[in-house]
């Protein structure tokens, strides 16, 4: 995949740039990157928090042809790319918290968002990915729940060279997810670097309803499989899912 | 739709190898054949027509108002409604209604919009945002109508059609299956 990279220094939402462009015909490779969001967004109205160069703030351009069951792949397969370069290039220890968000010792630092729409040119998806990289300029209360790689690591990071270690491994598993059996080798691939995948008590906040359970592999989509108390198996497509405590 | 609607007729065919079987369901009929048996059912006047054997159950029904069914596994395609009636989930289960094929409308007027996948339904961007649409809105082919997300891909889906939006089927934030009807819309 050939990359073409957009630089900002401060935008309102790389993700929402990368979905304009794609709505006027941006090739597949087309990186919107800044410095600073003015309006991160996460999940359905989340805000990602984008202070200046805290951050890396990067969303890509795909216009996958896989067989449509299989897209929500693309973002589990987004977050085994980030696992490994925090893993490999920076020696540090990962999780993927499903669906995909990457923690460190329980602590998220890196959240993606994908949003897909229908372009002239056909399907679009946008990968959104934040990753944080440093701890300085967190908010108070958020320093329970989330880290950066400089805080874990005690090295100052160029961003430059997380961003091109990023998208190798972003060309890499898209193009695996696109050969034969992609799905099931990113499904496997996903499984391999995530503690949630087999045998995590779980709960899941699904709309007005709570679910609790443990983890029992993945469907083919990448749909959790949970199984509750009673033996039932649920089948959660989103949601959100948190692992269960000692104290719960 | 009712459980079973009473079949007029119940008849054992002799099933033929088609050449062209319908994605994702094998053996079956192929278009050709399904078309014959309508033809069938009107010619004697039937209103129902039934066929099933261990692989495949068909059903021809002059019901005018097909409806897709939540339960619809993935991989079929939407050629024809399903019901989930007496659906023994190891065979394939094909509704016709009439000459009505590839119909996902209740009538010629009116645009059923369906989820394209399994997932979460939300009306509006953001919790506190306004929704994308409401009944009574005036929509275009491209207005984006709701989103639906699956393991945080966030699918915009657009209405498809010009009209008005005149039923909203599902809640914000309620789990929705592969083609459940979501919107309503007239043209």
């Amino acid at each position: 995949m050939k990359f073409t990279i957009l630089r900002f220094d401060s935008i309102n939402s790389t993700n929402t740039e990368a979905l304009n462009q794609a709505k006027q015909g941006a090739d597949e490779g087309l990186c919107v990157v800044a410095k600073q969001q003015t309006d991160g967004r996460g999940r359905h109205g989340r805000t990602w928090i984008s202070e200046k160069d805290a951050g890396l703030y990067f969303s890509l351009v795909l216009r996958p042809t896989i067989e449509s069951k299989f897209l929500p792949l693309l973002t589990l397969m987004s977050a085994v790319a980030v696992y490994d370069v925090l893993r490999e290039v920076y020696k540090l220890k990962p999780d993927i918290k499903w669906a995909n968000d990457v923690h460190i010792n329980e602590k998220k630092v890196c959240g993606i968002l994908a949003e897909m729409t229908e372009t002239k040119r056909g399907l679009a998806v946008v990968i959104g990915i934040g990753i944080n990289l440093k701890s300085s300029n967190l908010l108070p209360k958020l320093e329970a729940i989330a880290t950066s790689i400089e805080q874990e690591n005690n090295q100052k990071i160029d961003a430059d060279k997380l961003l091109e270690n990023l998208t190798t491994r972003l060309a890499k598993y898209y193009q695996i997810l696109k050969n034969e059996n992609g799905a099931e080798k990113i499904r496997q691939e996903w499984a391999t670097r995530s503690t949630y995948f087999r045998g995590k008590s779980v709960t899941v906040q699904l709309g007005n309803e709570s679910v609790m359970g443990t983890t029992r592999g993945l469907e083919e989509s990448g749909a959790l499989r949970v199984e509750t108390k009673n033996g039932e198996i649920k089948i959660i497509h989103a949601g959100v899912v948190e692992r269960l405590r000692k104290n719960d | 739709m009712s459980q079973q609607a009473t079949s007029a007729k119940k008849e054992t065919i002799k099933k033929q190898g088609g050449s062209s079987r319908p994605k994702g369901s094998e053996p079956s009929f192929n278009m050709d054949e399904l078309r014959e048996l309508a033809n069938l059912v009107n010619e004697n006047g039937f209103t129902d027509f039934e066929f099933e054997n261990a692989n495949i159950r068909v059903r021809l029904s002059k019901n005018p108002t097909p409806q897709i069914l939540q339960s619809m596994p993935q991989q079929y395609a939407p050629a024809a409604a399903l019901t989930a009636a007496h659906a023994a989930q190891s065979k394939t289960e094909i509704i016709v209604a009439e000459t009505a094929l590839s119909e996902t409308t209740t009538d010629e007027n009116t645009h059923v919009i369906t989820s394209p996948i399994v997932g979460t339904f939300y009306r509006s961007p953001a919790p506190d945002k306004e929704p994308y649409v409401k009944e009574g809105s005036n929509v275009s082919p491209d207005t984006i109508v709701c989103i639906v997300e699956a393991m945080k891909l966030m699918n915009e889906i657009e209405a498809e059609v010009a009209g008005e939006v005149v039923k909203i089927y599902v809640e914000s934030g309620q789990p929705v299956e592969f083609g459940q009807p979501l919107f309503d819309i007239k043209k």
